[in-house]
């Protein structure tokens, strides 16, 4: 499905505000390249990630090292 | 989480986060050193007591095995996390190799003989022990004479001593008392378990029971 877009991180409470602009203003393609991607059944999406960066940790470690420091063995069972 | 283009980061919320990843804290940095020679530890003598019972094979297999390790230690050494198999010869490749430890574990995989492999793998313990000991303070530093196993014929540097040179440099109690599996990335080699945060997280049992 070609190359992955780059989170983009938000306060939650910009988010809805930026959801909207990014779906509706962003163009097709920029400078030759396809701002949309899709396949088959999956309908052509920028497929921008918009979330904060809290969340975009727990997904990516399991644990969100901005709202604490992390444990010893929280450390060591982040994968390298 | 550490590398790649950030195209904007005005709060340097982003940037204190990389920060605070780049690097494990000391203490973890000290105790994983001491796990990786653990690893080299267990299994130095392997690649000559396999070949004595002619399993050559099994030595080679080992071989490949510590020749690996070699490689995460020498990543450890310089505080560069090691990225997973595909390309972890390529960082290794990255790493200023002054002292020809990259022809040494080469050497190592090549050898069709079990003396020469055993000789190549030798080299290679004894130049991270080297690098291993600029680490430390001098008076700490230890020997890298390579030395038998025993009685057996194998010659082995016998890194259960660097394990303990290591620990003696972790400060913080609860790191010091665990037991030394190592993190997840030296314990574990599935990748379906190293993609999965949950199940990583899981796995801190591994460090309260015995």
């Amino acid at each position: 499905m070609g190359g992955r877009a780059p989170p983009f991180f938000v306060a939650e409470e910009d988010r809805a505000a930026v959801v909207h602009p990014i779906a509706h203003v962003l163009p097709d393609t920029y400078r030759g390249w396809p701002l949309r991607i899709g396949r088959d059944a999956l309908p052509l999406e920028h497929r921008v990630e918009i979330t904060t960066l809290s969340v975009w940790c727990v997904s990516q470690l399991g644990v969100d090292p901005l709202a604490r420091p992390l444990t010893p063995t929280e450390w060591l069972v982040l994968p390298q | 989480m550490v590398k790649g283009t950030v195209f904007a980061d005005q709060p340097g919320t982003l940037d204190a986060l990389q920060t605070n990843l780049r690097w494990y804290p000391k203490d973890i940095w000290w105790y994983l050193l001491a796990c990786q020679w653990r690893r080299i530890a267990q299994e130095e003598p392997f690649v000559n007591r396999t070949a004595e019972v002619g399993d050559n094979m099994g030595s080679e297999i080992i071989a490949a095995r510590e020749v690996r390790d070699c490689l995460r230690m020498a990543l450890l050494h310089t505080r560069a996390y090691a990225p997973y198999s595909k390309w972890l010869g390529t960082a290794f490749s990255l790493l200023r190799d002054p002292d020809g430890l990259g022809g040494c574990l080469k050497n190592a995989l090549r050898a069709a003989k079990t003396v020469d492999r055993e000789h190549h793998l030798g080299q290679a313990y004894q130049l991270l022990a080297a690098r291993f000991n600029q680490l430390l303070p001098e008076d700490a530093r230890l020997d890298t004479a390579l030395r038998p196993f025993f009685d057996r014929p194998a010659l082995i540097l016998d890194a259960e001593r660097f394990v303990s040179a290591a620990l003696a440099n972790v400060q913080d109690a609860e790191t010091k008392a665990l037991p030394l599996v190592g993190s997840i990335d030296q314990f574990i080699d599935s990748t379906d378990v190293l993609s999965s945060p949950g199940r990583c997280l899981q796995l801190q049992m591994v460090y309260s029971s015995s």
